[in-house]
């Protein structure tokens, strides 16, 4: 059995704990159990976007590979070693 | 406050919605990116199918037998082995530049000046004898080793009028006038390595328009060397080279964008950042200039009457002054190439050497009838073929007119039209006593006194 005082104790407690204990669950509860993840479409569109980018860039290098087949390297034939000398003075002998 | 707010917090919302911008605009331009590859290819893909070089070296086509010594023989490896060794002479030019004096001077008769220039000629022989025969091989453009700064056609530019005078002096106009002859070989040939070389004045054909005046008045050649400067002059024998010049020009360009494009080098002088960012942008532009080069390309293909007009067409925008700091970087160079107007003062550089060489043409033919009748031609149907004085750049016949002391025959200048033969303002008459008009005289032609006329000027 309580003694008045030890009944007044647990009343004052518990009036505290009501105070500070609002009745009504607090509107961001959601957001305090659900973790902060965006959304899945976001993830979608931000996927997407990224993949399209990916493949964009293989499709423009194979674009490219095309075009160096019919460009060649480009690379000046004068300027590599062994390349022509076009020299009737000197018999092909280069600088 | 939106549920995603609600739920991530309007910071984070933030972030991530930048984040999904830039990824956006990174897709973007790549998409942008394969548009313009896409067109870049396809146009570089018609080019080289319709049999057009698509690169500047590997448009200078590789003779048979290679490169080395034992190729067959052509003409650049002519011009290239003659030039070599002038090179190799380093007092050449000051015979040159004795030779240009006298000659302007009127001194070329005189003992001093004679044996400096004979001894070049002497000297020069083997180089000279290269040219000569360079004339009747194919010509494969140049391939050229790096010690080479200047084309061997510019070089060969100097050598040539100087053995010609070299000739005159000697009192050899048959030889004079064969050197004249290797000179308009070498133009005709060079002129299709890009229109660059096209305007080198060194390259025109005045020089031989100047030469034969020259050789005529000072040691007269016979009937036969006339008669076979008249065979090198034939519109036949014209090499049509403006289309093959811009499509050197066009690989040139192609060229340069495709090592860029491959290297991964920046086309202007912007940072990295900014050249990433406007790479599509950059990308667009080049395609617009192969676009442009397209046009001139077809353009200069069109018959000479209409060809000026065509150019202008295809270049479209007003030659324009750049009055803001230039910027450097190549596109922004590629770019003010095709907007200075560049392509079509080679055009007309080009239609007025096709005028001065029937020009020369009809005066050598001019020439001829004098020596047989004694008397200068009262018309140029007298001198029977009219096909020999068409007017390549109207529809009608060369114009003549015999004056007091001598005659002019003339064409239309850049004009189109006949403007009675006004040769504009001849500041520079030369000691030979034939006029050449300046480029922008109304009328193209010659005025030609003859030597035994009493001096007018």
């Amino acid at each position: 059995m309580m003694t008045d005082d030890e009944q007044g104790t647990d009343a004052l407690i518990e009036a505290r704990l009501r105070r500070y204990r609002p009745a009504a669950p607090p509107a961001d509860l959601r957001r305090r159990i659900v973790p902060p993840v965006a959304p899945r479409w976001l993830w979608a569109t931000a996927a997407l976007l990224a993949l399209t980018t990916v493949g964009l860039s293989w499709a423009t290098s194979r674009v490219e590979l095309r075009t160096a087949e019919i460009l060649g390297d480009g690379v000046p034939a004068a300027s590599l070693p062994g390349g022509p000398t076009d020299d009737l003075v000197t018999g092909g002998e280069r600088e | 406050m939106t549920r995603t707010e609600a739920r991530l917090g309007r910071g984070r919302v933030l972030i991530l919605t930048t984040c999904l911008v830039i990824l956006a605009a990174v897709c973007g331009r790549e998409a942008w990116g394969y548009v313009e590859a896409q067109r870049f290819h396809r146009l570089v893909e018609a080019i080289a199918a319709r049999g057009e070089p698509t690169n500047e070296y590997r448009a200078r086509e590789r003779p048979p037998g290679g490169d080395t010594g034992t190729a067959a023989p052509h003409a650049a490896r002519h011009y290239a082995a003659a030039a070599e060794l002038l090179i190799r002479r380093p007092e050449w030019n000051t015979a040159v530049l004795a030779g240009l004096r006298a000659a302007h001077d009127g001194t070329l008769g005189d003992t001093e000046t004679r044996g400096h220039i004979a001894a070049f000629a002497v000297e020069n022989a083997d180089a000279l004898r290269l040219v000569r025969d360079a004339r009747t091989l194919p010509f494969h453009g140049f391939r050229l080793p790096r010690r080479f700064r200047f084309s061997p056609d510019i070089t060969l530019s100097y050598l040539l009028p100087a053995a010609a005078m070299a000739r005159v002096a000697a009192g050899d106009g048959d030889g004079a006038l064969a050197h004249v002859g290797d000179l308009i070989g070498l133009l005709r040939t060079t002129a299709s390595e890009g229109s660059f070389g096209m305007i080198y004045p060194g390259r025109s054909l005045e020089q031989a328009v100047v030469l034969t005046g020259l050789t005529l008045r000072l040691a007269p050649p016979s009937s036969a060397a006339l008669a076979e400067l008249d065979t090198l002059l034939t519109p036949a024998a014209e090499m049509d080279t403006m289309a093959r010049s811009f499509q050197i020009d066009r690989a040139l360009f192609i060229d340069q964008v495709w090592q860029h494009l491959r290297t991964g080098r920046s086309l202007t002088d912007d940072n990295w950042a900014v050249s990433f960012a406007q790479s599509p942008w950059l990308h667009h532009r080049i395609n617009g200039g192969l676009e442009r080069f397209n046009l001139l390309v077809a353009a200069a293909r069109t018959p000479w009457s209409e060809r000026l007009e065509a150019l202008d067409a295809a270049a479209r925008r007003v030659p324009r002054i750049e009055t803001t700091p230039l910027r450097r970087g190549l596109l922004r160079n590629l770019e003010r190439l095709l907007d200075s107007g560049h392509h079509q003062s080679a055009a007309r550089h080009a239609a007025r050497q096709a005028i001065m060489a029937r020009v020369l043409r009809t005066v050598v033919a001019i020439e001829l009838y004098r020596r047989l009748e004694q008397t200068l031609p009262d018309d140029l149907a007298d001198l029977g073929d009219p096909a020999r004085v068409a007017d390549p750049l109207a529809a009608s016949p060369l114009q003549y007119r015999r004056e007091q002391d001598g005659y002019v025959v003339y064409g239309v200048g850049a004009n189109g039209q006949d403007d009675g033969g006004d040769l504009g303002v001849l500041t520079n008459p030369h000691a030979i006593g034939w006029w050449i008009p300046p480029d922008d005289a109304p009328d193209w032609g010659l005025r030609v006194r003859l030597p035994d006329a009493a001096p007018t000027q």
